[in-house]
């Protein structure tokens, strides 16, 4: 075997042995140990308690899934449109972005209470947090990804006479989308984020909810369960975001290389 | 509207870039008030400008006791992330067998919803100090890890060429090259941990505290009553400004210290 052979295996075979140490570090645990079912539950009773009740957990995961989903679309749309707005009328630029801007130091997520109070304890107040929380990472790399195209490409598009709204079309907005799409990759994951904590404050169903209830309830086989479904949306939702920029990738030719980081 | 602007203020630069976002700003606030006072929004959704900064000098001791029990919290998990997130770092980067394990799973773990762990801690440690600090310091602690090995990584190859044709050590390739280089990257990372570690605190103060910003403002949400609801988020974002701040300040001490006067790698 070469050594490359090697070291790629070992980069899919030590992450595996290493949350498999975890999980029988956990059920041992349980089961040796004695822990407390209250704080630790054995991976076993996990899934047992998820096959047990699973119409039920279904059922709040399906309304987590949908109002994150919901969350996402619109709060990455308006994110994408605005910046874009932002980036072809300069004036708005110069009023806006700046505030915008000093949004991001801010903790954010401190803020849901203000959507309970205005929107009340539905699921209004947790789709509009999440379009909140959303729009930021869109809006900002969008607007790195507008200004990213390179001189030679604006001066060509220049030089043939190109309208404005072609130079947009054209150049602007194929050179921004591989920030456009790791700026989605980042609102996915907030996505989730916005809708857990809307639960957590207000929601009477929900992955948030079941979580919530469940530290009190004193079966963390269920938080763990919760959280488990939790974790399989928020990589779905991660992966959709994946698969789109391959296909939009695809669809431009990908002249452009990824490299935008956030 | 680069960063030289900011950097050399003139008279010109200051209209150019500080003036059309103020403007937006009182014109915002001025509105605001306009609304309110024609009732056109209910007050106990939406207060005064002027209300908020009545109640919040009204309150200033309330506020700026529970505004300072927060900041030392958050202040507490983001020294206790960095100290942790760049040892991590560290190690991950010098050790291929811990990097081949621990990275994918760093990686899969920064697109979860960490957030939703909050009553996981609250389980483990209680309802006090320590289950908010350490959720903060879990929040906090990723975006510095990542940077730290990043960081570390991204030592250009003629650095690393120049160090072998004169023979340092490895450890003098690491605190003389490798280090200065990663600097940028590492104080990034901890600018990001910042805000996460008050969002972490705040999160811990919404589920458990009987102090605190978040509790004043989960408080104040439930009463509906949005002055101090509004007063509590203001000191709230001067908490976190505050705690942004002062990582730059490290920031500008530390680059100052490691590179004395001369100007090369690592500046920001």
């Amino acid at each position: 075997m070469t050594n490359d052979a090697v070291i790629r295996i070992r980069r899919i075979v030590l992450p595996l042995l290493f949350i498999a140490a975890i999980l029988a570090y956990m059920e041992a645990s349980v089961r040796i140990w004695h822990v407390s079912p209250l704080v630790l539950a054995a991976p076993s009773k996990i899934f047992a308690t998820l096959a047990a009740s699973l119409p039920l957990f279904l059922e709040h995961a399906k309304q987590t899934a949908v109002e994150a989903s919901v969350g996402f679309v619109l709060g990455a749309l308006s994110g994408v449109v605005i910046a874009m707005l932002m980036s072809m009328w300069q004036p708005l630029q110069r009023a806006l972005y700046p505030n915008l801007i000093a949004f991001q130091l801010l903790p954010k997520i401190a803020l849901a209470p203000l959507f309970t109070l205005w929107l009340g304890v539905g699921a209004p107040s947790r789709i509009v947090f999440t379009i909140f929380l959303c729009f930021f990472p869109a809006m900002v790399a969008t607007m790195a990804g507008m200004s990213s195209a390179p001189a030679y490409a604006t001066t060509l598009a220049r030089s043939l006479k190109a309208s404005r709204l072609q130079t947009f079309t054209l150049v602007h907005v194929p050179f921004a989308v591989p920030f456009i799409m790791s700026g989605l990759k980042v609102a996915a994951t907030l996505a989730m984020i916005g809708i857990v904590v809307g639960e957590f404050v207000t929601a009477q169903s929900g992955l948030g909810y079941l979580i919530m209830f469940a530290s009190s309830s004193g079966d963390s086989s269920i938080l763990f369960a919760a959280l488990f479904l939790l974790c399989i949306e928020g990589l779905v939702l991660y992966g959709v975001v994946v698969i789109a920029e391959g296909l939009v990738q695809r669809w431009y030719g990908a002249p452009f290389e990824a490299t935008a980081t956030l | 509207m680069s960063a030289r602007h900011l950097i050399a203020p003139s008279a010109r630069n200051l209209m150019d870039v500080w003036l059309p976002p103020l403007c937006l700003l009182l014109a915002v606030c001025i509105l605001w008030q306009l609304g309110m006072s024609n009732d056109i929004v209910s007050g106990m959704l939406l207060p005064r400008p002027t209300g908020v900064i009545s109640y919040g000098v009204d309150n200033i001791a309330m506020l700026s006791a529970q505004a300072l029990f927060t900041a030392w919290q958050a202040a507490a998990s983001l020294l206790l992330a960095a100290f942790l997130g760049i040892t991590a770092g560290t190690l991950i980067f010098a050790s291929s067998i811990a990097r081949d394990t621990f990275y994918p799973i760093i990686l899969v773990l920064q697109v979860l919803p960490k957030v939703a762990m909050a009553p996981l801690f609250v389980v483990w440690l209680g309802t006090g100090d320590t289950a908010r600090i350490a959720f903060g310091a879990f929040l906090a602690f990723f975006p510095v890890l990542l940077a730290t090995t990043t960081g570390l990584e991204q030592t250009p190859q003629y650095a690393l060429r120049l160090c072998r044709s004169l023979l340092t050590t490895p450890a003098q390739t690491f605190c003389f090259v490798r280090v200065p280089y990663a600097l940028l990257h590492i104080f990034s990372g901890l600018r990001i941990a910042a805000t996460l570690a008050v969002t972490g605190v705040v999160i811990g103060e919404f589920m458990t505290a009987s102090r605190g910003l978040g509790y004043v403002i989960i408080d104040a949400s439930n009463r509906i009553d949005s002055k101090a609801l509004f007063a509590a988020l203001m000191m709230l974002c001067i908490v976190g400004l505050v705690l942004f701040g002062l990582v730059v300040l490290v920031q500008r001490a530390f680059k100052a210290w490691y590179f004395g006067q001369s100007n090369y790698a690592g500046g920001a």
